[in-house]
């Protein structure tokens, strides 16, 4: 309990850390940048490439209409010619591409040897974050994970526990 | 917009109309039933309406329609406005062509789906029957309502007589739908003085209305399985303003678009319309600028006040958005004096919203005109021949100089 | 039904990278509900988390097609889109056989969306309505609804000098949803999913409206560790806090009896907002809750009951439907 308390607490200090510029994420890869924007949205290197704004929403510009100069360049939002009208994203699922692994503290760490392939992890997972092939639990994606413990709480056969990022063994 | 003298134009610059279409019968109807006339012509896939006085005429004939399964049309019998422009959005961005009526309380219920309505760029037509919204509560007309909508986003035509409500509603189609524009549209018409009025409607075969307004073309449908869609995030200080623009520029494309509807609805019916329209304005001293039925009295007392020997023309307005600035000054700058009539306040304003459009218009571009406002006919108060002919009267004099402009009320006891 | 190996071949239609808080059960409903469905679905949420943070603009979660207009009207935006569907498949524009499904939380649902609600399952759309019941307004900072429990803290009902937080007891929305005499009506919890699961495949099959309550435990607002949101769920299943019954074409079914019923004050004790209620001079209202939650549940016993012996009189029926994980 004592130890939740102190990763809630964590958690809330990582939430107020809005407006700085870049913060360092430790992570089993390896450090990896990631800018925040002023309103505390967070643009991973690793998600946005340049240019790929566009894609991300599918922008399509109605025939015959030119794109103003200079826009989109160095991945800057595109302006308002070259989004799709409506408010509209055709892009189904596109959120795939969003980082919120960023927001953990702890992450899930699967001890096979104990596994059964329940499968209540991945029934559970706000996140959809257990990776399930074959009928097996396989992983998880970090990229998503945002850290809940759910699936450490709720397994049966206490195969999951909730370790510091560093320690953390997954096949991603 | 039949009548097409010598003095008379449109924002369509024609002036000889085209003869009307083969099959046309002319109809005894009221303003209701000719909306619903023209809706049961353009037969929808989806109707979602509720009944207010004094639209309701409109939902219950549409209803005989669908009972008789004269319409295809999924009628939805929602349980209030605010549901029945819900259930609209929520049928267009499934691809299908939609309509619905209301008036006053329910617009007003409306209000918050209007401006979503125009956001998702649905291209749904509503007939408004204009009735004063209250309170104290009242049935009768004024602008009220579609004035405060003003911002909404949506298209709006303003009706001055029975048969322009019919043609107003089948052009709506056509113009919401036209590419670039996708844009909702509301065709005013006055309650009880239109709405219940029967007059002559040259109605069009409905052959010819299916012809002229084609199939829907949904640009979207969330119903397309292979591309699934998402309608309505949450679009914050990133995007907004962006999508915001967009409407900005679908305004744009309207212009175009509501001319072009215009003149080829002219070609079918033989009835052009544009974007206004001008009676006497040529060598007009001074003039009237109304909206809606006032403007169709008005009209009928002209040869009476060039009789009066006051050199007096009429600018009819039929779009209200967007509003036809380039037009008010090319046909307004050259007069002394203009008096714009509003049948609603704007209160705390410089005066009606009509006017403030006119005098923004004129004075943006410079013109000597001096523009007065009057606001008459609020909760369905008459505006009678006196009125129109103390107008004329008061606009020479401040043609000369005698009379400083300003917001006067007709009507009203002091 | 189908198993959890099953239902883990199928797509997942609500992606990660929604930004829904870590533990957050509506997320898990909503998995668990597309992954129930094997019909191409149309989903429309009413405003409120689920719709904010999975949509966040140039963002997406949805793999299926999705719509939100507003906040009190989700389904009249489904029967919007159901009527245009049928317009569609009866003049042949459209081939493709779709359901249609309407999220909204309790706030958009017991109270402002009530009206909307009622007005569609009168009219009888063909769609199901899940009410993710989180008992509060969550996506404004936690303000109190008609959901609330009683005793419960929110922002707009804190306790103070002269409060012990909600006066009122919570609404029993799914039997006025059931007053409607809807094809059909439940009420499931995350926890349970294979009751929920069946649920939801009953529901997509019945034909004219169907309407779920789930209750939905929020961290932030029920004030409970991230990782507790299922164990909440099941205690308040337990408790008989939220009992999981069925009422089919009129006919009531309980689906779940807990074997040894824990006393709400278990399920209270666990969530902070209910926190004040375990100080001195609290005792009389724990009483009064458990009074509460007896008789509600025994009324609904009974109901079950009645309309279990009516079909024993006609056709047979199966029982009690066992819903443990």
């Amino acid at each position: 309990m004592a130890r939740k308390k102190e990763t809630a607490a964590r958690k809330t200090r990582a939430q107020t850390r809005k407006g700085r510029k870049t913060e360092r994420v430790k992570r089993a890869g390896g450090a990896k940048k990631v800018r925040t924007s002023a309103a505390g949205v967070k643009t991973s290197t690793r998600t946005r490439k340049k240019g790929e704004a566009t894609s991300a929403i599918g922008a399509k510009r109605p025939a015959g209409r030119k794109r103003a100069k200079g826009r989109q360049a160095g991945g800057e939002k595109p302006g308002w010619r070259d989004i799709p009208r409506g408010g509209l994203i055709v892009k189904a699922g596109n959120a795939e591409t969003y980082e919120t692994g960023s927001w953990r503290t702890k992450a899930p760490a699967i001890d096979f040897d104990r596994c059964t392939n329940c499968l209540f992890c991945w029934i559970w997972c706000p996140d959809g974050a257990i990776q399930v092939k074959d009928g097996k639990v396989v992983g998880i994606d970090l990229f998503h994970c945002k850290g809940c413990g759910i699936c450490a709480h709720e397994c049966p056969k206490e195969a999951i526990a909730m370790v510091d990022e560093r320690r953390t063994t997954h096949v991603a | 917009m039949s009548h097409r003298g010598r003095r008379t134009g449109s924002g369509a610059r024609v002036l000889r109309a085209p003869a009307p279409a083969k099959g046309t019968i002319v109809k005894a109807l009221r303003g209701a039933d000719a909306v619903a006339e023209a809706m049961r012509q353009v037969n929808p896939g989806v109707v979602a309406a509720y009944p207010i006085t004094p639209q309701t005429d409109v939902v219950e004939r549409f209803s005989e329609f669908v009972a008789d399964g004269e319409v295809g049309t999924e009628f939805v019998t929602v349980e209030s406005e605010h549901s029945a422009m819900s259930a609209c959005i929520g049928a267009a961005a499934a691809g299908c062509r939609v309509m619905t009526a209301t008036s006053a309380n329910g617009l007003a219920l409306m209000w918050e789906m209007l401006y979503i309505a125009a956001s998702y760029r649905a291209p749904i037509v509503m007939a408004v029957a204009n009735r004063a919204l209250s309170g104290p509560i009242n049935i009768h007309c004024d602008h009220s309502d579609s004035m405060g909508a003003r911002d909404s986003g949506w298209i709006q035509i303003y009706s001055s007589t029975v048969e322009e409500v019919y043609d107003n509603v089948i052009q709506a189609v056509r113009i919401g739908e036209s590419k670039d524009v996708r844009l909702p549209v509301m065709v005013m018409f006055d309650g009880f003085i239109i709405s219940h009025l029967l007059e002559r409607v040259r109605v069009l075969p409905d052959k010819k209305v299916q012809s002229f307004i084609g199939p829907p073309r949904p640009v979207y449908s969330l119903l397309d399985i292979d591309h699934p869609l998402t309608y309505g995030p949450l679009d914050l200080f990133d995007y907004y303003f962006e999508h915001k623009r967009q409407q900005v520029d679908a305004m744009e494309y309207a212009e175009k678009a509501i001319t072009d509807v215009g003149k080829e609805y002219g070609q079918v019916s033989g009835r052009l319309y544009g974007y206004y329209e001008a009676h006497e304005l040529d060598d007009a001293e001074v003039a009237v600028v109304a909206l809606g039925s006032t403007a169709s009295t008005i009209k009928g007392l002209i040869p009476e006040i060039r009789d009066e020997r006051i050199k007096g023309g009429l600018l009819k307005v039929r779009l209200f958005r967007p509003f036809p600035t380039r037009d008010v000054v090319r046909r307004l700058s050259a007069t002394k004096a203009v008096a714009v009539l509003d049948r609603s306040a704007s209160f705390g304003a410089d005066g009606g919203p009509l006017y403030l459009e006119v005098s923004n218009a004129l004075g943006r571009a410079g013109a000597k005109t001096k523009v007065t406002n009057y606001i008459y006919g609020l909760g369905g108060r008459d505006i009678s021949h006196e009125h129109i002919m103390r107008v004329y009267q008061d606009l020479t004099r401040m043609a000369r100089g005698r009379l400083k402009p300003g917001t006067r009320y007709l009507g009203v006891r002091e | 039904m189908a198993n959890l190996k099953e239902l883990a071949t199928r797509e997942e239609l609500l992606t990660g990278g929604h930004r829904l808080c870590a533990g957050c059960a509506a997320s898990i409903i909503v998995r668990q509900i597309l992954l129930s469905s094997k019909y191409p679905l149309v989903v429309s949420s009413a405003t409120g988390c689920l719709e904010v943070a999975t949509t966040i603009y140039p963002y997406t979660a949805w793999k299926t097609a999705w719509i939100h207009s507003a906040f009190e009207n989700v389904a009249a935006t489904i029967s919007g889109v159901e009527a245009a569907y049928t317009y569609q498949r009866r003049t042949g524009t459209l081939d493709q056989e779709f359901r249609f499904i309407a999220f909204a939380g309790d706030g958009g649902t017991y109270d402002i969306g009530i009206q909307a609600l009622s007005g569609a399952l009168e009219r009888g759309h063909q769609f199901l309505y899940v009410c993710y019941d989180n008992q509060a307004y969550m996506n404004t900072g936690i303000q109190r609804s008609s959901a609330t429990p009683a005793g419960a803290w929110t922002t707009t009902c804190p306790p103070g000098k002269q409060s012990r937080g909600k006066r009122q007891y919570r609404k029993n929305l799914t039997e006025v949803v059931a007053a409607h005499r809807i094809p059909y009506a439940a009420q499931a919890s995350p926890s349970h999913w294979k009751d929920l699961v069946t649920k939801i495949e009953k529901a997509l099959e019945v034909e004219g409206p169907a309407f779920m309550n789930i209750i939905a435990p929020c961290p932030r607002g029920w004030r409970h560790e991230t990782d507790e949101t299922i164990e909440i769920a099941r205690l308040a299943v337990e408790s008989r806090f939220w009992p999981l019954f069925e009422v089919e074409e009129g006919r009531w079914r309980l689906n779940y009896r807990p074997r040894r019923p824990i006393p709400v004050v278990d399920w209270l004790r666990r969530q902070g907002r209910f926190k004040h209620l375990f100080t001195e001079g609290c005792e009389s209202m724990l009483d009064e809750i458990q009074a509460r939650v007896d008789r509600e549940w025994e009324d609904l016993v009974s109901r079950c009951a009645a309309d279990k012996e009516r079909a024993a009189g006609g056709e047979s029926r199966t029982g009690e439907g066992g819903a443990e994980q």
